[in-house]
């Protein structure tokens, strides 16, 4: 992340249940929402499982494999942080197990991509394609 | 599946556009209150025969629409708060034509109202949703700019459609609003040279696919058919009118919404096919989606879009931004939010308004000769990374 000269930071803010990526995103750990009920995966997070509507979903340890779904630069943004870094690149991605993530890094429609989860300059959790 | 009822016995009367303005220390509550006001006076019946609101607003917190009961002095016996952003007025005018015909209500008014003011966009789409707050703001993605590009660039891929396709849409709905002298962006021309060299904003997304966020008012007065004529009001009918929210919701990038699966019902139920509709209000949040509706309501082929912009004329008097022009279908006929401004919810009441208007033979130097019927297309909503809400409507001016 090209942040160094940067002297704003990305927006903290989560909701709760977001924030409860934070200890993953710190060990580098991908996880997202699973359902012990349905075996299903859901993104964005969620109270309950977005399939089955059971109150079973925990954090699991997932692949971050997936596709390219589309790709932008954005050359325009209320936040600062971004503001002064852009053009910035956006891609949607989405993923084998089923959920589309919003990720920063590179790539193309229809690429096959890594998806990790990191810390971004404001140490909060974001996904990065790789 | 079952099918909405008739809407027989409901008539849409006094269309009123107010306040517009780039910005305003106003409270939504004005741009409400004041279309309010003008919806009475032109319809010539005291304030206490409204007994219904049916109220869009994205600025009126920490108010609600009973709140306006208190700000507007009324004792009204039918309240709908519709939080639908574009789809909001014709969902605002399926409750309310219900209430009508089941006799909840005698006269709802109908109104979308927002005002704009400094940073107030910004603090929207910084917290728009839970989605957005968690999976979207945090990668740059606020606001809808993104996610349109996103759907934007997905739809250029798949059907081969390009800027300048877009730009026919833009172009002539400036060229509707150079007529219309309600829009913000009216007294200005819009060339495709002006349109393809504009300012990038987000993937192919540039300037003048993005509307331009304003404080204003739009709405309508709903009553029965007998009490419109006892009135000597000119009204609307309603021929057909669905809705249905978060359609194909497994496509993994959003080209097409839940109008797919009622466009044909609509046409039946108004014995009427796309080839009748005299002119077209789409919500045109970005071109592209605009181009989604033409399809997906059956004036052209998924993917098709690309080539009816290119072969049918979009203004309200047939002047063409096409190649070659061999039909014409206005559309967005005062100019969309795209030029004349995107004012809130009131944004999701004024394809409805302007129909009104123009089925009334009300609209002024814009008016489509003949407008027999119009169909209005509502979407909305970017609680992530598609546009949640769809509805729909075939409009017809009443007997008189």
């Amino acid at each position: 992340m090209s942040d160094s000269f940067s002297q704003s930071l990305p927006p903290r803010k989560r909701t709760v249940l977001g924030e409860q990526l934070q200890p993953f995103a710190e060990k580098g750990e991908l996880h997202l929402q699973h359902c012990g009920a349905c075996q299903q995966w859901s993104y964005p997070p969620r109270e309950l499982c977005g399939h089955c509507l059971a109150d079973a979903l925990s954090w699991q340890l997932c692949s971050g494999e997936g596709q390219v779904l589309s790709r932008i630069d954005l050359h325009n943004s209320f936040e600062a942080y971004f503001s002064e870094q852009l053009p910035w690149s956006l891609l949607s991605v989405k993923l084998d197990i089923g959920p589309v993530l919003y990720v920063h890094g590179e790539g193309q429609s229809g690429q096959r991509v890594n998806v990790k989860l990191q810390l971004d300059a404001a140490s909060a959790p974001v996904f990065r394609a790789e | 599946m079952s099918r909405p009822a008739s809407y027989q016995g409901v008539a849409l009367v006094c269309p009123v556009s107010v306040g517009y303005a780039k910005q305003s220390e106003k409270g939504a509550a004005y741009f409400i209150g004041r279309s309010l006001g003008e919806m009475i006076q032109q319809a010539g019946i005291k304030k206490d025969d409204v007994d219904g609101l049916a109220i869009s607003s994205f600025s009126l917190g920490p108010d609600s629409v009973i709140s306006l009961c208190q700000h507007f002095d009324i004792s009204p016996r039918y309240l709908e708060q519709l939080p639908f952003g574009g789809a909001s007025g014709v969902i605002a005018m399926r409750r309310a034509a219900r209430a009508v015909q089941m006799g909840d209500a005698d006269i709802v008014a109908c109104i979308g109202g927002d005002t704009n003011q400094a940073g107030s966009f910004a603090d929207l789409i910084a917290d728009f949703s839970t989605f957005t707050r968690d999976a979207s703001y945090p990668y740059g993605a606020g606001g809808p700019n993104a996610a349109f590009a996103l759907i934007t660039q997905h739809y250029m891929e798949q059907y081969g459609a390009t800027r300048e396709d877009f730009a026919r849409i833009a172009l002539s709905q400036r060229y509707n609003a150079n007529h219309y002298p309600g829009a913000l962006l009216g007294h200005k021309t819009l060339s495709m040279d002006d349109y393809l060299n504009a300012r990038p904003i987000a993937g192919p997304v540039h300037m003048f696919d993005c509307v331009m966020p304003c404080a204003g008012g739009e709405g309508f007065l709903m009553m029965s058919v007998a009490r419109a004529q006892s009135l000597n009001l000119p009204y609307v009918m309603i021929l057909a009118a669905d809705e249905l929210h978060h359609a194909h919701r497994d496509d993994p990038v959003q080209f097409r919404a839940g109008w797919t699966e009622y466009a044909s019902a609509l046409y039946e139920q108004a014995d009427l096919g796309p080839d009748d509709i005299d002119l077209l209000q789409t919500y045109d949040d970005y071109p592209v989606i605009s181009m989604m509706q033409m399809e997906d309501l059956g004036f052209c082929k998924k993917g098709e879009a690309r080539d009816f912009v290119r072969n049918t004329a979009l203004t309200f008097d047939g002047h063409s931004f096409g190649d070659t022009t061999n039909a014409c279908l206005p559309h967005n006929t005062s100019g969309g939010q795209l030029s004349v401004g995107q004012a809130g919810s009131a944004a999701g009441f004024l394809g409805l308004v302007e129909s009104i208007r123009q089925l009334l033979a009300q609209a002024e130097k814009n008016q489509v000769a003949n407008a027999r019927h119009a169909m209005v297309s509502g979407y909305g909503m970017i609680n992530y990374d598609r546009g949640l809400c769809s509805a729909a409507t075939i409009l017809a001016k009443g007997d008189v």
